[in-house]
């Protein structure tokens, strides 16, 4: 897995290079996702990538989105592979029309165990 | 109505270029409407996302067309569909599976355009919302 920042003109967009495979493994590609934290799915593909890995033999439906401006989108999912390193991740993929930016959501940092983890207590002690 | 075929009004259309339009489809001995289907489909092919839109446009017929008679086969007999995978192929109901990869295997053998894998029990409106975050 590769991990990188680019473009300083866009605050450094993280992005990492996944190897995602179909659910039979039959067909793979390596993409480029932006990490966004605000995404709760998988991965979020253009349709032309969801289309190379053959997902739409292999959909569950569709879903209801809701952007952060509170703007309606209809995704398909289909379930995918992803490999990073030595692991396998198991999760679902979304599309739409016009996806412009390939992500990579909070359910893949979530089983990366990469999300924040607050303590169940926040002491704040003040200075003396 | 010729199969395939629907009667579509424009209001507000130049008059000037309905009439040439008109006119060329005369002289040349076809439709009027073939000359705006052919116009049409050149305009389609400048877009950017044509072949996308043409994929999209697909995917949803067969989605909309499989939904429908996988809910009206459940809502027949919701006992017997209560458990497991139903797979939906190019709009055609092809049996339950008792796992998803089962299904999927299935789907790559015999589907073409589309396979749609839906967990039972099915609802009517069930429908799953997500956060997508920022509008990309």
């Amino acid at each position: 897995m590769k991990t990188f920042f680019v473009n300083e003109k866009l605050n450094y967009e993280p992005v990492v290079e996944v190897l995602i495979e179909n659910p039979l493994g039959d067909h793979a590609s390596t993409e480029r996702l932006v990490v966004d934290t605000g995404f709760q799915g998988g991965v979020l593909l253009t349709l032309k990538t969801y289309l190379k890995l053959n997902l739409n033999l292999f959909e569950e439906g569709k879903v209801l989105a809701k952007t952060a401006t509170g703007a309606p989108v209809e995704l398909r999912i289909s379930r995918v592979k992803l490999k990073i390193n030595q692991a396998e991740i198991l999760c679902h993929a979304y599309t739409t029309l016009n996806v412009r930016k390939q992500l990579l959501g909070r359910e893949v940092l979530r089983k990366l165990k990469l999300t924040y983890d607050p303590p169940e207590t926040l002491e704040i002690k003040p200075k003396n | 109505m010729v199969k395939g075929k629907k009667l579509v009004a424009i209001k507000n259309f130049d008059e000037e270029l309905y009439r040439l339009v008109k006119a060329y489809a005369s002289l040349e001995g076809r439709t009027v409407a073939s000359i705006f289907e052919e116009a049409i489909r050149q305009w389609l092919m400048t877009r950017s996302n044509y072949g996308e839109l043409q994929a999209w446009i697909t995917l949803e017929k067969y989605f909309s067309m499989g939904y429908e008679k996988a809910l009206s086969i459940v809502g027949k007999n919701p006992e017997k569909f209560s458990k497991g995978y139903m797979l939906i192929c190019d709009g055609e109901v092809l049996g339950v599976y008792s796992s998803y990869v089962e299904a999927a295997r299935v789907s790559r053998e015999k589907c073409m355009e589309h396979g749609l894998i839906l967990k039972l029990p099915l609802r009517r409106g069930e429908r799953a919302e997500l956060e997508l975050g920022l509008p990309w």
